[in-house]
């Protein structure tokens, strides 16, 4: 998946369990919305930053639910942790990681070279 | 670059100008950047330029029309997404700069710009606007000889121009023949293919020919147009080769004019032509027509990158494309009725064990269970099921080349049959350690933290990082508790375990057969139970990850990114468990050992996090504990003695079921022993090092105590998936008759033992809804500071305001007092739940507690029942809360003042 593509992914999850959240949606799509948003998230923002030698989904779940796992654990020990405060904190994660795959992607990249050529 | 070749086609004026200007600003605002500093570079630099639209261009390459504000598209740029795509642009670039290509004058595109842009190599050519000759054949604007004539009579000149003649060797052939069917062997029946080198070269080889430069892609769709029909341009120039044949740019012209006219694919076309009478006429004095009509086709397809790409669509487009081709080659030889069946065996087989599985759930009455647990009620279809489906995982396994869906197919049903089958039967959490980690997530929504003092579970507050992942989950989902997710775990948390096993696999050095094969070993052999809702069951799947990681992408040394996984994803077990937080640097210090893992400190640093964690955040868990910790630890078999339940106490179901998973265990063992060996005799064992090294690293967690009496099970559990992967290299090759019966019976076994010793204790684990309805009763009703009188642990308890009570459980009390309260329960429980310091006294007696006690023998026989009846015959009691399975009983409240 393209960079532009997995943000947009990722804005498009956390808009739909905040929006569950908001509007106390019941029922097995909040849950579903919500499990992709917590779980499967972080693990397709953070995958590209190591995974880029094999596309193994394990790598990438458990790096997503390790992070996850990190951040919360956090919240927890500051008794902070609410559904806001780790919405926030998910999308922190997938922010931040994005961010920094879109960097080391650019800092990889070789410079534009151009040659204009006359007919 | 001329601004005549940026001219306007055609002015707009009215209605359409209004549109052009929408159109303007919509251009306007969707140029990307990176389009916008390479049209920034091109004359002219007056007018804004404006995103125009993609067009459809060769795969791995994105085709993006330019056009300065208010003009017709002019500029066509073409970026490589892949890098064949590149090389093939560089090539067309240099093709139509080539002199050579100079015959064809104003009819190729004028390249305006080259380079690299955003790290992708670009190509900027003007581009006309006007219909393509292909695009007038669909339209039926145009007859098939009529494209043939035109385009051929603008392209001969170049065929003319630079023809020379030559004589074809075996440096052509291996040009035009045998690089090209390289790639079609990757995905395609070896016989026509060699059918095909065959043919090709024996047609080619010595034939003297005019090679000359050809476009390589002369599709009528390449063919633009200018308003009065007149061939404007020959486009696409990817493919371009100076040393080609006139004839085989014919002959994919007249293939994909075919195919253009008639909407059908070029494959099938051409396959349509090699069985016509066309494929044996003479074209002039080189190559024939087939030969000819082949190689154009080859050409075609080996240029794409579909031909051995994976996924469904490459799959479809080689039907469309390949197939017809091949099979007009070599038709495929009728195949025999017992092949057929042979090769739909593996499917039926695992559709008839899910159907028999589907079958026999309404067919189970779990009421009916005895001491052997949930076996002792399944039905014989259920058997029958798990044999049916080994015997697909056993005739996929040995095929020569298995299938990964197949395969992945069998374990999932398999995985589906063993842990899905309790979550539907019961209806309920199975195993009383759920509900306690259920309560655990009350805590914290309670709380919105953890308290690392606690005094109930302190362990689970110490290491919290599980429940805080599925403590937001519950509270973003809006669901009232962690029920739902503690009732689906064993299976979600077996499908895990399996993706991260085909992970490790590889990255140990095992081929695919021995990874899948190891598999479907490790769950028929694991029946440790340590899949439940818990932070072990969490742990084990990053630790498996962990060690993955470490094994394939640390092996060369030092790599920043992975080394940060490893230590991220050690930091995030050591929040979560601390078992496993001791035993990631084992396996690291063992990857390491074996010249794995190239990063010899980083098992320091894991050992480094754990510690950090352990005198830091979990301190006062630690150092109450420590001492306790340390009384444990003993000598390997001291510890392995003490872990194993002592049968005399048992009744004789579970004993059956301790020896099953006993047996379960030696089995496991012996064949990763009898792996070892036949890899030591062979001289592989360097290679099988990894496997050995973390299978063996877990026996140091006896220095690590007895884990409140579980070490051996966890030792159990954290070697098995390195053992299965041992134990495969016992069996030899499983293609092989013998090796893959062997194979079938060892795991026709293990699957017996599992379903014994797994299934063994469902007796005890699983709980009706009547109990679960007692203790939500309880746990909701009872005030803050009472006190709990258990008839045993083995309940649905804790799962609610745990934090809020006193647990008195009677199997926990000396072994001395329970004569006395057995004996004499109406003054010993009324003297216990009339204590003052408790707002409230509850006694708790459920149907699981009862025959938890019976079968583990940790209460006199009868004990509970004895104790329900005497205080409900006292009058002192008065019932709280009863059912079928549940009594909650409290002292009348005179008796309490």
């Amino acid at each position: 998946m393209r960079p532009g593509a997995r943000a947009a992914v990722i804005v498009l999850s956390a808009a739909l369990a905040a929006l569950g959240l908001a509007a106390d949606a019941g029922g097995p799509l909040r849950v579903l919305a919500t499990a992709w948003f917590v779980l499967g998230c972080p693990a397709l923002a953070l995958g590209p930053l190591v995974d880029s030698v094999a596309g193994a989904g394990a790598v990438r779940l458990a790096l997503g639910a390790g992070a996850a796992t990190l951040v919360l654990t956090a919240l927890l020990l500051t008794s902070t942790l609410t559904a806001w405060t780790g919405w926030v904190v998910i999308v922190d994660l997938c922010a931040v990681a994005c961010a920094l795959d879109w960097w080391f992607t650019r800092a990889a990249l070789p410079r534009d070279d151009i040659r204009v050529h006359a007919r | 670059m001329s601004a005549q070749a940026l001219r306007p086609v055609r002015a707009p004026g009215g209605h359409a100008r209004r549109l052009d200007g929408v159109r303007v600003l919509l251009g306007l605002v969707l140029l990307p950047p990176r389009l916008r500093r390479l049209a920034a570079r091109l004359p002219p630099a007056g007018d804004p330029w404006t995103w125009r639209g993609r067009r459809r261009g060769r795969p791995g390459v994105r085709e993006s029309l330019l056009g300065p504000a208010g003009a017709a598209p002019a500029v066509l740029v073409k970026e490589a997404l892949t890098r064949p795509a590149a090389a093939a642009l560089r090539n067309g670039s240099l093709a139509l700069r080539d002199e050579r290509t100079a015959a064809l004058a104003d009819l190729r595109p004028a390249v305006l710009a080259t380079g690299t842009l955003h790290g992708r190599t670009v190509v900027a050519e003007s581009a006309p606007a006007g219909r393509s000759v292909g695009d007038e054949l669909a339209g039926g604007g145009y007859t098939v000889t009529r494209a043939l004539h035109d385009i051929e009579a603008v392209v001969r000149p170049l065929w003319t121009a630079t023809a020379r003649a030559a004589t074809l060797d075996d440096a052509w052939l291996h040009a035009w023949v045998d690089a090209p069917l390289e790639t079609l062997r990757a995905r395609c029946a070896a016989p026509p293919v060699t059918a095909l080198a065959d043919e090709l070269r024996t047609a080619l080889r010595g034939t003297c020919v005019e090679l000359c430069m050809v476009h390589g892609d002369l599709s009528p769709a390449n063919v633009t147009l200018t308003d009065s029909g007149d061939v404007a341009l020959v486009r696409n120039w990817e493919l371009a080769c100076p040393d080609g044949l006139a004839a085989v740019d014919r002959a994919f012209l007249m293939l994909s004019a075919r195919a253009l006219a008639a909407g059908r694919p070029v494959g099938a076309v051409a396959a349509e032509l090699l069985r016509g009478p066309l494929a044996y006429h003479r074209h002039g004095t080189g190559i024939s027509m087939r030969a000819a009509v082949l190689l154009a086709w080859l050409q075609h397809v080996a240029a794409d990158p579909r031909v051995a790409a994976p996924g469904v669509g490459a799959q479809r487009w080689r039907a469309r494309e390949v197939t017809p081709v091949m099979e007009a080659i070599a038709p495929p030889a009728p195949v025999a009725v017992g092949a057929r069946v042979a090769a739909l065996a593996p499917v039926a087989l695992l559709i008839t064990g899910l159907v028999l599985w589907v079958v026999s759930l309404p067919l189970t009455d779990v009421r009916d269970m005895t001491d052997l647990g949930l076996v002792s009620v399944l039905p014989v279809t259920f058997f029958a099921g798990l044999l049916a489906l080994t015997a697909g995982w056993i005739t996929t396994i040995r095929r020569p080349a298995p299938s990964g869906r197949l395969l992945g197919a069998h374990v999932a049903a398999l995985i589906a049959m063993l842990h899905a089958t309790p979550c539907i039967l019961y209806g309920t959490v199975r195993y009383a350690w759920s509900y306690k980690h259920i309560g655990i997530i009350d805590y914290v929504q309670r709380h919105h933290g953890v308290d690392t003092h606690i005094a109930a579970q302190p362990v689970y507050h110490n290491w919290p990082g599980f429940f805080g992942l599925d403590g937001l989950l519950t509270e973003l989902a809006g669901l009232p508790g962690a029920i739902g997710q503690a009732l689906w775990a064993p299976p979600v948390f077996n499908l895990l375990t399996f993706a991260a096993l085909l992970f490790l696999g590889p990255a140990l050095g095992a081929g695919r057969r021995a990874t899948w094969a190891a598999a479907w070993l490790v769950f028929v052999a694991s029946w440790v139970g340590q899949d439940y809702f818990s932070p072990q069951a969490f742990a084990f799947f990053l630790y498996l990850v962990t060690m993955g990681v470490a094994a394939r992408w640390l092996r060369a040394g030092f790599a920043l990114r992975p080394v940060l996984a490893v230590l991220g994803l050690t930091f995030a077990i050591v929040v979560s468990h601390p078992l496993t937080g001791v035993m990631v640097p084992l396996g690291l210090a063992a990857l390491t050992l074996a010249g794995v893992c190239r990063v010899r400190w980083l098992f320091l640093a894991a050992g480094a996090v754990t510690a950090l964690w352990d005198i830091t955040v979990a301190w006062p868990y630690v150092s109450d504990s420590l001492s306790g910790v340390v009384d444990t630890v003993q000598l390997p078999w001291q510890t392995t003695k003490e872990n194993l339940v002592a049968t005399s106490h048992l009744s004789h179901g579970q004993v059956l079921v301790s020896d099953a998973g006993r047996a379960v265990v030696l089995l496991m063992a012996a064949l990763a022993a009898i792996g070892t060996v036949r890899l030591l005799r062979a001289g592989r064992l360097r290679h099988a090092a990894p496997a050995l090294a973390l299978a063996a690293a877990p026996a140091l967690l006896f220095a690590a105590g007895d884990y409140g009496g579980e070490m051996l099970f966890r030792i159990y559990l954290f070697s098995l998936p390195f053992q299965a992967l041992l134990a495969t290299e016992a069996f030899g090759p499983l293609t092989a008759r013998r090796s893959a019966a062997a194979y079938a019976a060892a795991a026709t076994a293990l699957l017996g033992g599992l379903l014994f010793a797994y299934y063994g204790k469902d007796d005890q684990y699983r709980f009706s809804h009547d109990e679960v309805s007692a203790a939500e009763y309880l746990y909701s009703h009872a005030a803050p500071g009472s006190l709990l009188v258990e008839g045993t642990t083995n309940y649905p308890g804790e799962l609610r305001r745990y934090d809020e009570f006193t647990y008195v459980p009677l199997d926990r009390e000396p072994v001395a007092s329970h004569a006395r309260f057995v004996r004499d329960p109406v003054g010993v429980f009324t003297s216990w739940m009339r204590d003052r310091r408790y707002p409230a006294a509850y006694m708790v007696i459920t149907r699981s507690m009862k025959i938890d006690a019976a079968e583990l023998g940790t209460l006199p026989p009868g004990a509970l029942q004895t104790i329900e009846t005497r205080l409900l015959a006292s009058g002192r009691f008065t019932v709280v809360y009863r059912n079928a399975d549940a009594t909650i009983l409290a002292l009348q409240p005179w008796w309490r003042t």
